[in-house]
């Protein structure tokens, strides 16, 4: 068994290991009767029910290993890590800055961070863009809903 | 008459201008979000919801299902044009109506798919209306076991009817249930999985869930694609969109097979337009004398699968308002829209809420008769829209996402909230593992839960009362066939053979 044979068994672990996970969670909230399902009886049947499924999705793994030994999985599309961190750091940025610094300028900074990664960036068109959302953005949620975030500066 | 009462109150709602109103921009947003690939309808609507919270409930409720099925009839433009299906159900449209672009005849494709698209959403709003207050009425004998039962039924059906492993689908259901334990348990007031965040103790917002799963998800995988910019269109021409004599004849049988195919299968619940679509297209391929010409531009391929996708998403409608069980994950949004404004979904609505009740489905007819006029002469509008390029589009898409669910609960954790199940999302979307069920798990997550409680105390502890009750034990049964069929292979291929068969009768 080769490496990425392994490595493809990870999804299937990893639901075992949440099954397992919200099963020690739900014993530790009464459990009650059957009467009386306490709050931990339900959570418990679903982590149970996880990770039987979990082990489904490994043998079904294991099966399809099993069939195509001899060719190594093709995998088409690259993972796109580029394009994951690049949201990831530029959402929990605006999260951590929306309400210190307003609303226009951490969206400034999102937009910014989404250029970076791009690329073919246009950072004229992108700063129109940026100016067009930070409009509408303030005069929908700021203006017409009355956020309690300012447009600019903390609040 | 009951019916045409209820149609009178439903119009006099439904034409207010208010309603009009939200219905015009529900159904303006839908087709938006529909022509253009890579928002989909589910994120355009947890994206609207925090914004209905200041409108009136059926208003809302009103907009929200005006950008559901408006995104179905937007889907086909993208897959005619591009090749790129806009929604994910419009792609078999691609199979038929791309090679029919490539003839030039993408004006008589648009057409048509706008014509079946209308005869189908027509001929399904027909049913909910003439079925959902007989459902109601039945489901009004329903007791909590009752219940349990036919939810289990549409998460077990939901999940074993896709394409793909059926354990990735079930575990995600079991998944998206324990998400809907989250929070504070409403018998006990015990904390459950807060992790001692106090911002749990109302559990997820559905809204950051959803946006996560389905919009941030979306767009990462998005922003790694190429993209293919479109090249040139043309003009298109009233003049050459009008079908002949001999197209009307050839498109009328298979709108109408696939309007009865998708109908049926809209309102099982579980199951959503992505299957309805490719049932009728089979169903067409098999009938068909000439199954050479699909794939090279048929026009019966791409009218059966749009008229069978917009009926689905009318009749989808049946099992959630009569009932109080979404058939799939979009309208499982609607009814946590319905539930965030304090209506509860279910066999009592229509009796509590008549105005609400027949006013949203007498709005699906003039929200079709907009999309109509928005998706035949209005169609260069929209063309137009898909010359924008996507990275100038996503950028606005997040920081949207982001206050949109701010906005929600004027809270920060939201937003680090879809972040999580954005990341979340993506992989799963990689591994295979589809998102659908985890959100359908995550809002019935408590009302199963419930209903269990309260079918358990009612039976006082005996576990038997889901088989010994006639209703309950039918949806059981029902349910352990469709896992059943997970466990033995045969079955299933067996089963998925002979579907398409069963449902050929023209309704």
């Amino acid at each position: 068994m080769t490496r990425s044979d392994l490595f493809s068994f990870t999804p299937g672990a990893v639901v075992v290991a949440t099954g397992a996970a919200a099963a020690v969670g739900a014993t530790s909230y009464p459990l009650g009767s059957l009467v009386r399902p306490g709050p931990g009886f339900f959570p418990l049947i679903l982590a149970i029910a996880l990770m039987v499924m979990g082990v489904g999705v490994l043998v079904e793994t294991y099966v399809k290993t099993r069939a195509t030994t001899t060719e190594t999985p093709a995998t088409d599309t690259r993972f796109a890590w580029g394009a994951l961190g690049c949201t990831f750091v530029s959402l929990l940025v605006f999260a951590l800055s929306v309400e210190r610094i307003g609303f226009v300028p951490a969206t400034m900074i999102l937009i910014a961070i989404c250029g970076l990664v791009e690329r073919g960036r246009d950072w004229q068109k992108l700063v129109l863009v940026a100016i067009c959302i930070s409009v509408l953005g303030s005069v929908v949620f700021i203006w017409g809903l009355g956020l309690p975030i300012s447009a600019f500066g903390g609040s | 008459m009951e019916l045409l009462e209820g149609i009178q109150t439903g119009l006099l709602t439904a034409l207010s201008w208010h309603a009009l109103l939200y219905c015009f921009i529900g159904v303006s947003v839908g087709t938006f979000v529909g022509v253009l690939p890579g928002i989909g309808a589910l994120a355009a609507i947890s994206l609207a919801l925090p914004l209905t919270y200041y409108l009136d409930p059926t208003d809302a409720l009103i907009m929200l299902a005006g950008i559901f099925y408006g995104a179905q009839y937007g889907g086909s433009t993208a897959s005619i044009l591009l090749n790129l299906p806009g929604t994910a159900t419009a792609a078999i449209t691609c199979l038929d109506g791309y090679p029919l672009a490539q003839q030039g005849k993408a004006p008589l494709a648009i057409f048509v798919t706008a014509i079946n698209s209308f005869v189908g959403s027509s001929i399904a709003i027909l049913l909910v209306m003439g079925f959902a207050p007989v459902i109601a009425e039945f489901a009004l004998e329903f007791g909590a076991e009752d219940y349990f039962a036919v939810i289990l039924l549409g998460l077990v059906a939901a999940s074993t009817l896709t394409i793909g492993s059926p354990f990735k689908a079930l575990s995600m259901v079991a998944l998206g249930l324990l998400l809907g334990m989250v929070g504070t348990d409403v018998n006990t007031g015990q904390f459950r999985f807060t992790f001692g965040f106090f911002e749990l103790a109302d559990g997820f917002s559905i809204v950051a869930v959803a946006m996560g799963l389905f919009g941030v998800s979306e767009i990462i995988a998005n922003i790694g694609q190429s993209q293919s910019v479109i090249q040139k269109v043309g003009h298109i021409r009233f003049r050459d969109m009008l079908p002949t004599r001999a197209e009307w004849r050839q498109i009328i049988w298979p709108t109408l097979r696939g309007s009865g195919i998708g109908s049926f299968v809209g309102a099982l619940p579980g199951t959503g337009p992505g299957i309805a679509s490719l049932m009728a297209y089979a169903t067409e391929l098999r009938l068909s004398k000439t199954p050479e010409r699909f794939g090279n531009g048929a026009l019966e391929g791409i009218s059966a699968p749009e008229a069978a996708n917009n009926a689905s998403v009318q009749s989808a409608f049946i099992p959630m308002l009569s009932l109080g069980i979404p058939g799939d994950a979009i309208v499982a949004v609607l009814m946590g829209a319905m539930i965030l404004h304090g209506i509860t979904p279910g066999p009592n609505l229509i009796n509590q809420e008549p105005q609400m009740f027949w006013g949203l489905i007498m709005s699906f007819w003039v929200g079709n008769l907009m999309l109509l006029i928005l998706n035949i002469p209005l169609i260069g509008m929209w063309v137009k829209l898909l010359s924008i390029p996507y990275h100038l589009l996503y950028p606005g898409i997040l920081v949207f996402i982001c206050i949109g669910v701010y906005s929600a609960d004027n809270n920060v954790f939201d937003i680090f909230v879809v972040l999580g199940f954005g990341v979340l999302g993506y992989i799963m979307r990689r591994t295979g593992f589809p998102a659908t069920p985890v959100l359908l798990g995550f809002i019935l997550g408590p009302l199963l839960e419930e209903n269990f409680r309260r079918a358990m105390l009612l039976s006082k502890g005996d576990a038997t009362v889901f088989f010994t009750s006639p209703i309950s034990a039918v949806f059981m049964v029902l349910s352990l066939i469709f896992i059943s069929s997970v466990f033995v292979p045969g079955l299933r291929d067996r089963l998925a053979r002979k579907r398409p068969e069963v449902v050929e009768d023209p309704e």
